[in-house]
């Protein structure tokens, strides 16, 4: 959960490693964008974990440092994902009685702000990211979801795998009826 | 203040129901006038949950909560006693508190600086000396109390009207049913929380959902059971649900689904819970409290666990999945959830871990089974309201036989009828009644 150490920001990833991971991004973007949730399951290592906390509103001390995110992280997420149960959501989406995603929404994803930096580990990278989840449902219902990714992506034989996403939504509450999207 | 009432709404509230519930009105489910009036006469004399203790455990912490539409403060003080205060400066109404929870020594309005201590007092006044006189009543100036505040296994319920009947009361033989999840062991239960979320919906369509529509199931969660591990066919367990359930309607208005099973197993048949059960820990852990449990709650509630229940008005509770939650009132068609999961205080870590996961997988705006709920409360809520549809009632008739129980307390019928529904609207309906 914690933000990169200096040390991790201090070595620097190559343009190939940035590209490949941006790449990685957009694809995994478009493919949630168009429904291959069977595909998507396919970029998650078998170790993945998921999480997007809720957030709290805090106020910061007087004299004292800014509020950061960490503080606002309140003890119950409303995701807290392994692959399993994200397989799970995944093939729910694919049954045809999931209704609150039947009709689907229109989604469409916009990821910005790649930094990529290199992980703890010699095949893993760390890629921050922003993302506007912009959703429209039904006749007229229209919802954004906007935050932070933190991934941890790991060189595989099979190209790069997930094996971390935790996402900081920048909202105290959620203003719509679910939240069946993967973000 | 809140907007002008058409008179006559108040005539016609005799009529929103058929005598026995069977028949209710559209218009309980978007009609600003009866909005308006069920704020006063629901949401004015009810016992609202708030928050649990294990939230504010220290004095000085507090935790941001709601009663209807408005926000109020929970505290301990400085002698542990629990208050609540509405979240309003005495001087202009800004509120005086703009953060979820935390610990503080005082209250203060970033307005004009007035402050106040953690039992609502008065306790600075900027320019007292310059601006009012030496003999200024202070004791009128301190946050406005919610005049009762009493708990229950933790939960903290308060209440607008003074003369209100003890919690005790109002919740009666609802306890008996609430012990079966809150108090099956020493120490009771701690809490996490809070999902919050909003839902283009009348309060009472999850209230009328949780107090014991378990028609719902097959058809709303019939993707769960489609992708099930190991239980590709959703009829074991959906007759589980039938063969040891039973809805029970209570006085009050308050009432639920609960299953009793049969033997030792108390720990659910559904394809998710068997799942949870085969968790590290998890399984033997349940059978390891069965002792307490039956020492605490005797033979019969040892069995039984709450599939759903509704505590009137909109406090809900969901056994199986380890929450409870209040559907706050944010306007005649809007509803905001609040979602806690809880967990035995004693329980082990890994435990607790495993429920807090088996909860966020199921239920909050991204559970397996929540997300299709929210859909349907919206379509409720809409299809309820075109002028044509408006004209006709909604039918609670499923179900008219529903009788006395030789174990249980309330009346007790299959899981099919819709008795509790009629129950609710009927006790919504005497409450609406009384001036």
């Amino acid at each position: 959960m914690s933000q990169a150490s200096t040390s991790a920001e201090s070595r620097p990833v190559s343009l190939e490693e940035l590209r490949a991971v941006e790449q990685f991004l957009y694809r995994e973007a478009r493919m949630l964008d168009d429904r291959r949730y069977t595909e998507w399951l396919g970029l998650l290592a078998d170790d993945c974990t998921y999480l997007v906390p809720t957030r709290e509103n805090v106020q910061a001390v007087r004299g004292k440092a800014p509020v950061t995110n960490e503080d606002e992280l309140a003890g119950l997420a409303y995701f807290e994902d392994d692959k399993l149960t994200l397989m799970a959501k995944a093939l729910r989406l694919g049954t045809g009685t999931a209704w609150g995603e039947n009709p689907p929404s229109r989604t469409r994803r916009l990821v910005s702000n790649v930094e990529v930096l290199r992980g703890e580990e010699p095949d893993e990278l760390l890629a921050y990211s922003n993302l506007v989840l912009h959703r429209s449902r039904r006749v007229d219902e229209v919802s954004q979801f906007v935050g932070q990714r933190r991934d941890l992506l790991r060189q595989t034989e099979k190209g790069l795998q997930l094996a971390r996403r935790v996402v900081l939504l920048d909202m105290n509450i959620c203003d719509s009826s679910h939240m069946g999207n993967f973000f | 203040m809140g907007r002008r009432v058409d008179p006559t709404v108040e005539e016609q509230i005799p009529g929103l129901l058929s005598e026995d519930g069977t028949w209710v009105s559209r218009r309980l489910f978007f009609d600003p006038d009866l909005y308006e009036i069920e704020k006063h006469r629901v949401f004015g004399r009810s016992w609202l949950m708030v928050g649990h203790e294990s939230q504010i455990p220290d004095p000085g912490d507090f935790f941001l909560s709601s009663m209807g539409e408005e926000s109020v403060l929970v505290v301990r003080d400085n002698e542990g006693k629990i208050r609540v205060h509405l979240n309003s400066c005495p001087h202009r109404g800004m509120p005086v508190c703009r953060e979820d929870r935390g610990n503080t020594r005082t209250f203060y309005c970033v307005y004009h600086g007035w402050s106040f201590g953690r039992d609502g007092s008065l306790a600075g006044l900027p320019n007292q000396r310059a601006s009012y006189p030496q003999d200024l009543d202070k004791s009128k100036l301190g946050l406005f109390a919610v005049p009762r505040v009493e708990t229950y296994c933790g939960l903290i319920f308060a209440n607008h009207d003074a003369g209100a009947v003890s919690l005790d009361d109002y919740l009666g033989d609802m306890k008996w049913y609430l012990d079966t999840s809150l108090n099956r062991r020493e120490g009771g239960i701690e809490v996490l929380g809070v999902q919050k979320w909003r839902i283009g919906t009348n309060w009472k369509v999850p209230a009328e959902n949780m107090v014991g529509d378990v028609a719902h199931a097959p058809a709303s969660h019939s993707s769960i059971f489609q992708i099930a591990p190991g239980d590709p066919s959703s009829d074991a367990a959906l007759k589980s649900v039938l063969e040891y359930g039973r809805n029970v309607a209570l006085p009050g208005g308050h009432g639920g689904t609960f299953r009793v099973y049969p033997g030792d197993d108390s720990e659910g048949r559904l394809p998710g819970e068997l799942a949870l059960r085969k968790a590290p820990g998890v399984g033997e852990y349940l059978a390891s409290i069965q002792a307490e449990a039956e020492e605490r709650l005797g033979e019969v509630r040892k069995h039984i666990k709450i599939a759903t229940c509704t505590t009137f008005p909109n406090l809900f509770l969901l056994g199986s999945n380890f929450t409870f939650r209040v559907a706050h009132p944010r306007g005649p068609t809007k509803s905001e959830l609040w979602s806690w999961v809880f967990f035995d205080r004693e329980a082990p870590q890994e435990v607790k871990d495993a429920m807090r996961k088996f909860y966020t997988m199921t239920f909050g705006p991204g559970g397996l089974f929540e997300q299709d709920d929210g859909e349907n409360w919206e379509g409720v809520t809409h299809g309820a309201s075109g002028i044509e549809a408006s004209q006709h009632p909604f039918h609670y008739g499923a179900g008219l036989e529903a009788g006395p129980h030789p174990e249980m307390p309330g009346r007790v019928s299959n899981v099919y009828s819709e008795h509790t529904q009629r129950n609710m609207y009927l006790r919504w309906q005497e409450l609406m009644l009384q001036p």
